[in-house]
């Protein structure tokens, strides 16, 4: 027994030594670039980051600097571009995060971008640009985004983003969906033109001149890559300045695109017209394709009250409960009011192609 | 991946349905429960109207007059059975507040000593979306866990609407029982359609207004954003009247809420369920229902305002 004790604890021993040794193998930020370079994907910002985020951010430039100047003369461009996909992709873990975190990531956005200012504009650069203005765009923050509100103007990144690439659609979608009338989450179903006139009343010249131009400027936005989601963000404007019929057309289209974001949100927003216009069956269809494309809380709560007004409890009742919580899907509709944050994933992963 | 920063992008855009008034006055509530489109099944809670009130338990359907539409109905029958309740805890996340965070939930904790052991709990958690973290079942199983939701801001309505779908089974009370600050930001549902939903249930819901943040919110709101407050908590506060529900406002998150629902609970269980089959009202939408006491004296009558089919 005195010996099997002894054993025991000299495994013990052992075993306590090999993981103090995998815990003193920290991932330095020139490593992690390093296999970035190699194989870029979420794993090793994620594994940096879980050292210890904020530490992270705040050492990244120093750190990934040396690594540019160690790439000498033809590797630097290369490295130039995966240190700032890298840098993006650390902010972007700061969303799952702290405002201490953020707050922490957010210099390494005008880092990236003196970084590459100098070099030739590229995909990856592009890629890096439009998944960072998305993120900033999931954080509300307006002003490093860049600010253009009526006569008042900032200058932020989507500004830095629009000279590097003045013909690319989305930079300019990126720049109009961030006005304050496009912005608007709650658009309670279809209270919207009653929120818009008093606006107009407050400020009625102003007011009627933001909506115009906004409406002018999505309108000239035809382009296959923003136009599903021009004509969305078209048909709120329109919602909510009370053109209903106008706003019916464009969701229409809206809804048969390709695009699941903006064919969902449409569905919803014709669904909630028809069902205060008294067409519950109507509405329940519209719910019906919303949740045949996302199967969110939005589309369900929607169908499920067009069939208890139908009287339909049953089946109502079927519908109405939330999956469980590691089942549950991100509804479009909560990420309505934040821009184009719901394309991050995407312009993430076409970033790590670019420079693959 | 969620957007940390729904919060701040909604302090600067969101129309924040934020509260208004609150009137804690006593208002005629109305219980409906419905077994079938052609029969309906009234809860009538009649206490007397002297103080402190008392329930009144003696009454005969004789002494009750039910009017559907405007027209006089023939009670075909009434209990006064006690049914065991079905309760479900709409609870709104209570943004930055420690306290409504913790595990258990002191006032879910309160509320559930007070269910009998034929009772049953539910609870659903609202944040940015909705979550069951509590399924229905008997008292006593353990305490809730926190929800995985990641954002404070609360999808409120969703959430109201969600428990308020859920069919009640016969023989037995579902209430719902909203504690909130009564700030709505994320929810799809909106007032008319909670209302709609409401109408069209057998539950009765309940508010419990804690005062947190509301004020400041609110005020908030009106500095940020130019456009006009949506009052989500005066709506919520006129759906639950029109269920026949309570209302319970300004309470501090650290006070008990023991008092206020176990008065809710007793009035719940000591009613009178008085059956009729609609006769001489429309066949569809609102059905306005008044009921009173023939019997002489004084006494305050609750029962729901009305139902829509």
């Amino acid at each position: 027994m005195r010996l099997a004790g002894i054993a025991l604890a000299l495994i013990g021993c052992v075993l306590a030594a090999g993981a103090s040794d995998q815990a003193s193998q920290k991932l330095t930020v020139g490593a992690a670039l390093d296999q970035y370079a190699a194989h870029p994907g979420a794993d090793v910002p994620r594994r940096l980051a879980g050292q210890g985020i904020v530490d992270v951010l705040e050492t990244y430039r120093d750190g990934a600097n040396s690594w540019i100047v160690q790439g000498g003369g033809d590797g630097r461009l290369r490295r130039q571009h995966v240190a700032a996909a890298f840098a993006v992709e650390l902010v972007a873990l700061t969303l799952d995060g702290s405002n201490a975190e953020y707050r922490a990531g957010k210099p390494l956005v005008e880092w990236f971008c003196q970084l590459l200012k100098n070099q030739p504009p590229s995909e990856v650069e592009r890629m890096a640009m439009l998944a960072s203005l998305a993120a900033i765009q999931g954080a509300g923050d307006s002003l490093l985004l860049g600010i253009e509100s009526g006569s008042y103007k900032r200058q932020g990144h989507i500004d830095h983003a629009l000279a590097r690439f003045p013909q690319d659609d989305r930079f300019k979608l990126i720049r109009i969906v961030d006005r304050y009338e496009l912005r608007i989450i709650s658009i309670v179903p279809l209270k919207g033109h009653e929120v818009l006139p008093e606006a107009a009343h407050r400020m009625p010249q102003e007011a009627a001149k933001r909506l115009n131009e906004t409406l002018e400027r999505l309108l000239a936005l035809d382009g296959p890559l923003v136009r599903d989601e021009a004509r969305l963000r078209r048909g709120v404007l329109q919602f909510v300045t009370g053109r209903v019929t106008l706003a019916l057309q464009e969701f229409g289209a809206a809804a048969v695109t390709d695009a699941p974001f903006a064919s969902y949100i449409a569905n919803l927003m014709l669904g909630a017209i028809y069902y205060a216009g008294g067409d519950s069956a109507a509405a329940a269809a519209r719910y019906s394709k919303a949740m045949h494309i996302t199967p969110a809380t939005s589309a369900r709560l929607g169908l499920a009250a067009s069939l208890m007004k139908m009287g339909n409890t049953q089946e109502a009742a079927a519908i109405a409960p939330p999956p469980p919580a590691d089942k549950r899907i991100d509804d479009p509709w909560r990420l309505y009011g934040l821009g184009m944050f719901h394309e991050l994933p995407g312009y993430l992963e076409a970033m790590r192609v670019a420079l693959r | 991946m969620s957007p940390r920063g729904l919060r701040r992008a909604l302090a600067a855009c969101l129309l924040a349905a934020v509260a208004a008034v609150i009137s804690t006055t006593a208002q005629e509530q109305q219980l409906v429960l419905r077994s079938s489109a052609t029969s309906v099944a009234v809860h009538v809670l009649v206490e007397s109207a002297t103080k402190p009130a008392k329930p009144v338990r003696d009454l005969t359907a004789k002494d009750f007059v039910v009017t559907d539409s405007g027209v006089k109905q023939e009670i075909a029958a009434m209990t006064t059975d006690v049914l065991p309740l079905d309760v479900t805890v709409v609870l709104d996340r209570l943004e930055q507040s420690e306290y409504a965070k913790r595990i258990p939930h002191p006032q879910v904790v309160e509320l559930e000593s007070l269910l009998n052991k034929d009772d049953r709990l539910r609870v659903v958690a609202v944040g940015s979306d909705i979550e069951e973290t509590l399924p229905l079942g008997p008292p006593g199983r353990g305490p809730a866990p926190l929800p995985r939701l990641k954002s404070d801001l609360p999808a409120l309505f969703d959430g109201v609407a969600t428990a308020l779908i859920r069919p009640t089974p016969p023989g037995r009370h579902h209430l719902v029982v909203a504690i909130t600050e009564g700030f709505d930001a994320y929810s799809f549902t909106g007032a008319a359609a909670l209302a709609d939903i409401a109408h069209r249930s057998d539950a009765q819901l309940n508010v419990i207004v804690a005062e947190g943040r509301r004020l400041k919110t609110r005020t908030l709101a009106r500095v940020m954003n130019p456009l006009p407050i949506d009052d989500s908590l005066g709506s919520l506060v006129e759906i639950a009247k029109s269920t026949g529900g309570d209302v319970i406002a300004s309470y501090r998150l650290t006070r008990s809420i023991g008092g206020p629902v176990k008065h809710l609970f007793d009035e719940v269980r000591a009613g009178y369920v008085l059956y009729y089959t609609p006769t001489g009202a429309t066949d569809r939408g609102w059905h306005p229902i008044e009921v009173t006491i023939a019997r002489p004296g004084n006494f305050e009558v609750r029962a729901r305002r009305g139902y829509a089919n």
